[in-house]
């Protein structure tokens, strides 16, 4: 029932393990996937943010700097354009005067009024002389000749809010001016200022350099803000007349400026040659208004910044990025070329790439929206994983317990059937038909249970047989003792002697036997003999040796004859002695009268004798003739020695000496007539054979018996 | 007992190692009996022979037999205790014990 159950635990451990491992190995491999695919998705989706960061950036960076190029460039354009219009005004103003003064023949004088405070706030022209005119009247000429500019100046000034006032101041000392602040010409005493011209920077460039200038900007003196004074000079025939001039306010040019905003943080300004920035959205650091014209550009503590302010005064066209107080800027520049100005145009560097960082952040966060989809899709199909996993291992478990029970069923009818069997039923028959290994297994008990029926059967036949020869042996064995002769005292009736045998055989019968007889009233013969193996053959070989030996010893007549006892007896047993048996012999033959002892030896063992008259034991000294049976032919030699009164003869075979301990130590000659030594002489030669045998049995000490144990003791008395 | 043959030829060499008793006389008798066809000389080694019983007697005197038909057969290395057996039953009459052979002693001639 144990092992059963075992196999049946085995079954499912391994049914069991196998699934599990499987499972888990297969749940590792999903879930590993799913999160190294999560892994790389989000690794990508960064990856992809940073790229379109980086190349979106570019783009735009690239891009946005062409806006602006084109932004400062339009711009600069347009504050050309504004400023040209006073320009044009100018080029006309000073070849109207040049064509009036040079065609006098065409113009009538004009006469031309000096300021009156009652004009204040009314546009009109109004003529002031310098300080350094003594001689008014030698100008009036040229003054009514220059009174026909005063349309075109009241005209000029009309025509445009952003002109403030209009004039053409003669080298020789006057000013014809339009405006509308007549009540500023007059000093404290009200006495009309003169107009010092010649000291005004506008007349000083011009007509230094002889054509159309623009002066810097200035806070107008007329409180109309920041402007600018366009002046050209005018020629009387080919001379040098005079310059005529306007002031403009540059409101539009500001507003040019200011509205240049560029997305968030774009703004623009403008800067003269001087690197003082006229113009700007800021309204403070290096980049505010510098209305009083101290600071320096180029000098500015941001070295882009003053790298960029060069390039635009350089008059060049173009952008690069700059840095603001830490913060980065791309400007873009373009030249103003009539009053060498540059108009830049900035614009946040973080606002051009925005577009960009914030596709990137989308991109990211679209891919953080993946992940975490992912990992919600990657949790369910764990949890899905993970049920699939115990229903499938519930599912194995029932189905390997009832699998492992239909696979045990068959091992239960066989290991019954076999208990039948066992308990001695061997017509049982095992029913099995599982068509595997165990049918065959079935099939092969129940071919054992035949032969073992066919074997079982067969050993009872032998065991009878057994049994009978073994019975028959025994029989044997006691017809083989019972020829000895067994009765003792043998001879009541003779004191003179005393004779004792024992033979004790081993386990089957043996081939030893002793033999005593008188042959007549004054002759005993003793013999003792060994055959040559062991068994029925043994035995049977004795049978005849014994009777033949003694039959022709009867017949003898001679006691000199005894030798030829053993001789013819040889020849007997050597016919048809095809198995080659033999046996050894010590024939004698004691006179009782004279202790005359006759003996033949046939190839056995020497006997003891004992002289009582020296109190020694010696083995006899006894020819080595040829074993009886072994060869025909053999001439025995008889021998005789003389037994005085209380002399003995021990005479034993091979069974004593060669009697073995568990040492395998044999008992030999030398333990035997030590042991004889110590014999008592008074007592018998019962008892002598029982010491004998007790000594032997000492040294043996409980090893099997090999060889029967045969001895002979005579004592004449 | 272990019985080691060793055959040249028509020269048939026997060792018995042990002890030759009732037993393992009928061992010998097989063993040795049938391999004899042909073999011209026999010779027995009882180097290593420590015991020899009546029944192993037996068989040297039936190999003996076969052998005066065929060839020649010969023991030799008879220990002490075997040459008193064979003495005393009077088989060394019978049989061809060779004496171990002496050292040969060494001659010089100068």
């Amino acid at each position: 029932m144990k092992v059963q159950m075992n196999i049946r635990r085995r079954l499912l451990i391994l049914v069991l393990s196998c699934s599990i491992i499987s499972l888990l190995v297969l749940g590792i491999v999903v879930i590993y996937g799913m999160f190294d695919i999560r892994q790389d998705a989000k690794e990508t989706g960064r990856e992809i943010g940073i790229a379109a960061v980086d190349t979106s950036g570019k783009v735009l960076e690239s891009q946005s700097r062409e806006n602006l190029e084109k932004i400062a460039k339009t711009r600069a354009e347009q504050i050309v354009l504004s400023l040209r219009g006073i320009r044009t005004g100018i080029i006309m103003l000073s070849s109207e005067m040049t064509n009036i003064l040079s065609n006098p023949e065409i113009y009538s004088e004009k006469a031309v009024y000096e300021p009156r405070m009652e004009n204040a706030g009314k546009l009109v022209p109004q003529l002031m002389y310098s300080a350094t005119v003594t001689n008014r009247a030698a100008l009036q000429h040229e003054i009514g000749l220059s009174g026909n500019i005063q349309d075109f100046l009241f005209q000029l000034n009309d025509s445009s809010e952003i002109v403030a006032s209009s004039y053409v101041a003669s080298k020789n000392g006057f000013i014809i001016q339009a405006d509308q602040i007549s009540d500023r010409k007059f000093d404290s005493n009200g006495n009309i200022a003169p107009y010092e011209a010649f000291q005004r920077p506008w007349y000083q460039k011009a007509s230094a350099e002889q054509k159309l200038i623009f002066t810097d900007v200035v806070n107008d003196i007329h409180g109309g803000g920041l402007c600018i004074i366009c002046a050209a000079p005018y020629y009387q025939n080919g001379e040098f007349a005079g310059v005529a001039g306007m002031g403009a306010y540059l409101r539009e040019v500001n507003q040019i400026v200011l509205d240049t905003k560029i997305g968030e943080t774009g703004f623009g300004f403008v800067i003269n040659n001087q690197g003082h920035v006229l113009f700007s959205a800021k309204t403070e650091g290096d980049l505010a208004v510098d209305a009083d014209g101290k600071n320096d550009l180029r000098k500015s503590a941001e070295p882009t910044l003053a790298d960029a302010a060069n390039h635009m005064i350089a008059g060049e066209t173009g952008s690069m990025p700059v840095q603001i107080d830490g913060v980065d800027y791309y400007v873009a520049y373009a030249p103003l070329p009539d009053t060498n100005w540059s108009f830049a145009a900035l614009i946040q560097k973080d606002e051009v790439i925005a577009p960009a960082i914030s596709a990137g952040e989308a991109i990211t966060g679209k891919t953080n929206d993946l992940t975490n989809a992912m990992d919600s899709q990657i949790t369910t199909i764990t949890i899905v994983t993970v049920i699939a996993i115990l229903i499938l291992l519930a599912v194995v478990s029932v189905s390997g317990v009832k699998l492992s029970g239909r696979f045990i069923q068959p091992i239960h009818e066989l290991a019954d059937g076999v208990r039948e069997i066992a308990s001695g039923n061997l017509d049982k028959k095992l029913e099995i038909h599982t068509g595997d290994e165990i049918e065959h297994l079935s099939v092969c008990f129940n071919a054992m249970t035949d032969e073992l029926k066919t074997y079982m059967n067969n050993l009872t036949k032998i065991t009878a047989e057994k049994e009978r020869i073994a019975t028959e042996l025994d029989v044997a064995k006691n017809i083989q003792i019972s020829m000895l002769p067994r009765e003792f005292p043998a001879f009541p009736d003779h004191k003179e002697f005393d004779i004792h045998a024992s033979m004790n055989a081993a386990k089957e019968v043996g081939g030893d036997f002793y033999d005593f007889y008188l042959l007549d009233e004054n002759h005993l013969v003793v013999t003792i003999a060994d055959v040559s193996g062991k068994g029925i053959p043994a035995a049977l070989f004795m049978m005849i040796s014994k009777t033949i030996l003694k039959n022709f010893s009867m017949t003898m007549i001679n006691p000199d004859d005894f030798a030829a006892v053993m001789t013819l007896t040889n020849n007997q047993l050597c016919q048809n002695n095809d198995a080659m048996m033999f046996v050894t012999v010590f024939m004698g033959m004691l006179d009782l009268q004279t202790g005359e002892f006759t003996f033949v030896n046939g190839g056995h063992n020497p006997p003891v004798v004992y002289h009582k008259a020296t109190d020694t034991y010696e083995y006899i000294k006894v020819k080595k003739n040829f074993v009886l049976g072994g060869m025909e032919d053999i001439d025995y030699m008889q021998q005789s020695i003389k037994l005085e009164k209380g002399d003995l003869i021990y005479m034993y075979t091979d069974g004593v000496t060669e009697a073995l301990n568990k040492e395998e130590e044999l008992y030999g000659e030398e333990r035997l007539i030590n042991c004889l030594k110590r014999f008592d002489q008074n007592l018998s030669m019962e008892e002598l054979l029982k010491f004998v045998r007790a000594d032997v049995n000492k040294h043996v000490n409980g090893a099997d018996q090999s060889d029967d144990i045969t001895m002979l003791a005579l004592r004449r008395n | 007992m272990e019985i080691v043959k060793n055959l040249d030829g028509s020269h048939l060499k026997v060792s018995l190692i042990g002890r030759l008793d009732a037993v393992t006389a009928i061992q010998l008798d097989k063993d040795v009996t049938k391999s004899l066809s042909n073999i011209k000389n026999l010779t027995l080694d009882f180097t290593k022979l420590d015991y020899i019983a009546s029944a192993g007697l037996r068989i040297l005197l039936k190999l003996q037999k076969i052998m005066n038909l065929q060839g020649e057969m010969k023991i030799i290395n008879v220990n002490r205790d075997v040459r008193e057996v064979l003495e005393m039953t009077g088989f060394s009459r019978l049989l061809t014990i060779e004496e171990p052979s002496a050292p040969k002693k060494l001659s010089f001639n100068f």
